[in-house]
């Protein structure tokens, strides 16, 4: 990718020996880590698309934290007239029911992030445990993990979830437990690979053989350089968590007492937003998803490019 | 080339992931809370004694591994794979009902998944080989923004631009219902299916082209950066030339791969999107087969649709060898 410009080049250069540096000096490999971590942020910060990313991920943050201060109308609320177009008022119009679509955006802002947030999370931890779990120990639990991976790689992620999110019912949290439930593999599989060439370079050998026990070595040593991986992939798992709990709230599978964005989506549908000039009404939520989508790629793949060696040549 | 050895493990790999598969699919049903007979039983409000009988009809007292043996016997060993009878299509067995529908969904992905492919390809190498100038700038910002928008989004923006504002293409169905054609191979049919397949195509289009864009742009780039490309321009060969006959081949590999994994990715889109234009495709059957609680027949559906894309996957992970030499296993 081409946003690596002069910056982050000087610093690539310098960074091996920086690490070597650290290691001499005071002979603490975590030290060097957290050295390490710091560049990683600044050179991230450094790229302009990265920046946009943060900020516009930020707003959103902003914007669903603070929804019962800022938003001028109860989402639920029956305002007044039906199919309103924008106006002050109303900045993006009222829907069939009459109800402040504006005020359901900024809602739905928390609830869409919000199963973002807590996917992403638990697909991070479900996918690290098992990748380390996988490249730490023996043959057959690694080949049964692996297995299981490709199992639910290979059956298509949105019928599945599709599926058992009908049979489990309309809850944000069943929402939540079935996206993180089919999610982990890539993660799992990506950190199995990673651990495993980590395993492999000189200063794992040199904790061996200086008395780590295999703890140690998982925990203190090829976890922390893996963070940066995670934490990637986890802000890309964001946007895939999102777009989830939209097609299943699309479908009417969402939570009835939650307005997600997916929900706003769904209302419009079936509120035929599309044969009433409804057309803020239908924009705004998917416009607002691609956003996020947007912000999480942007700054995800810089991440990624800096905190990854293999992708750095180009 | 492919050693005897890669063969083996990948064909293993296949039917390992084929046999957990049918597992999985034995065992949603199942995992879940509530049983069919139960909810015919309480839907019709049948008394107690009908649930059990009905319960014993559909072999759902005897033990698990009595209905497991039943149900592997019944899937492999017989052709058409025998899933039983339909509920919501009652008498129609779960395969039939599968296959009527099916179709649809392969014409539209296969559609879909060409142009997609095409359209990425195209605006990749085109923004590779204008890097640094508007036209990069525009089709990277596009195709980022595109890269994450939800596909019936995209499917109600088409039914609003082109169904309401400028009303050119039809909004719903796969083909005219008031007409009824004597043969499927009329020009004025195909057409007309034409006409109902472009909004659901162009919206998975829209949707999963930025993929193929942004991968293809990065390996042109790295491509147009070797020697061979020097060395052709140094010859003299003229610019089209080099973009489509040294590099953009090259660069083309994963892209051959990708198209492949994305399979299962777009037959999910293809569902959602079957959903808005009420397409009869199979996503619109699995989602009713849903609301109805029609277990055998979402059960044959992913058998389906697991099993092509354990093909397909099948046959990529050897196409990539044949493709490029250079890859050795």
């Amino acid at each position: 990718m081409r946003f690596v410009k002069t910056p982050l080049r000087a610093l690539l250069r310098k960074d091996d020996a920086a690490v070597r540096q650290d290691t001499d000096e005071d002979h603490s490999l975590v030290g060097g880590i957290r050295h390490r971590w710091m560049e990683i942020a600044i050179a991230v910060m450094h790229e302009k698309r990265a920046a946009a990313g943060l900020a516009i991920l930020l707003a959103f943050v902003l914007m669903g934290t603070l929804a019962p201060f800022i938003s001028p109308y109860d989402p639920f609320r029956l305002l007044g007239k039906p199919y309103l177009q924008p106006s002050l008022q109303h900045l993006l119009g009222t829907d069939s029911l009459g109800r402040d679509v504006f005020s359901q955006i900024i809602w739905g802002a928390r609830v869409s992030l919000f199963v973002g947030g807590v996917v992403a999370i638990s697909v991070a931890t479900i996918g690290v445990t098992v990748g380390l779990l996988s490249a730490t120990s023996h043959t057959i639990v690694d080949e049964i993990l692996m297995r299981l991976c490709d199992i639910l790689i290979i059956i298509p992620k949105l019928p599945l979830t599709i599926f058992v999110a009908a049979m489990l019912g309309r809850g944000i949290w069943n929402i939540i437990a079935v996206l993180a439930a089919f999610g982990w593999p890539q993660m799992a599989r990506m950190v199995r690979s990673e651990a495993l060439s980590i395993k492999q370079r000189p200063y794992v050998d040199a904790a061996r053989m200086s008395g780590a026990g295999q703890l140690r070595i998982t925990f203190q040593i090829i976890l922390p350089n893996l963070l940066p991986l995670v934490i990637a992939n986890a802000i890309l798992a964001v946007i895939s968590g999102v777009i989830s709990e939209a097609s299943l709230s699309f479908l009417g599978l969402g939570d009835p007492s939650q307005m997600s964005w997916g929900t706003v989506i769904y209302f419009s549908m079936i509120g035929g937003a599309i044969y009433n000039g409804g057309w803020a009404w239908v924009a705004a939520p998917g416009f607002c998803i691609s956003l996020i989508g947007l912000g999480t790629t942007f700054l995800g793949s810089t991440i990624n490019v800096i905190s990854n060696p293999r992708l750095r040549r180009r | 080339m492919i050693s005897a050895r890669y063969i083996i493990r990948r064909t293993i790999n296949a039917f390992v992931t084929y046999a957990a598969a049918l597992a999985l699919i034995f065992a949603i049903p199942r995992l879940i809370p509530g049983s069919p007979e139960e909810l015919m039983a309480s839907s019709y409000r049948l008394p107690g004694e009908v649930a059990a009988e009905l319960r014993h009809r559909f072999g759902l007292d005897q033990p698990l591994t009595t209905q497991f043996v039943k149900y592997i016997s019944n899937v492999i060993l017989r052709f058409p794979p025998d899933f039983g009878i339909s509920y919501s299509y009652y008498p129609a067995p779960v395969w039939q009902v599968v296959t009527t529908y099916l179709p649809w969904t392969l014409f539209l992905l296969i559609l879909s998944s060409v142009v997609t492919a095409a359209l990425g390809l195209l605006l990749g190498v085109l923004s590779a080989w204008k890097r640094g100038s508007v036209v990069e700038t525009l089709v990277s910002g596009v195709s980022m923004f595109l890269l994450s928008t939800p596909y019936f989004w995209i499917a109600m923006i088409l039914i609003m631009v082109f169904g309401v504002y400028l009303p050119i293409f039809p909004v719903a169905g796969a083909y005219s219902s008031t007409v009824i054609y004597d043969t499927p191979f009329r020009l004025d049919y195909i057409c007309d299916v034409l006409a109902h397949a472009a909004l659901p195509v162009m919206s998975l289009v829209i949707s999963s082209f930025a993929a193929y864009t942004i991968i293809m742009r990065d390996n042109m780039v790295s491509t147009l950066g070797e020697d061979y490309i020097t060395t052709a321009m140094a010859k003299g060969v003229k610019t089209r030339s080099i973009i489509w006959r040294h590099a953009a081949r090259n660069a083309m590999l994963p892209v051959v791969t990708l198209f492949i994994l994305r399979l299962g990715t777009i037959l999910g889109g293809a569902i959602v999107t079957e959903a808005v234009f009420s397409y009869p495709g199979v996503g619109s059957l699995l989602f009713n087969a849903i609301l109805n609680q029609d277990y055998p027949v979402v059960q044959g559906f992913f058998y389906v649709i697991t099993g092509m894309v354990i093909i397909a996957n099948y046959v990529a992970d050897f196409l990539y060898v044949f493709m490029d030499p250079r890859v050795k296993y």
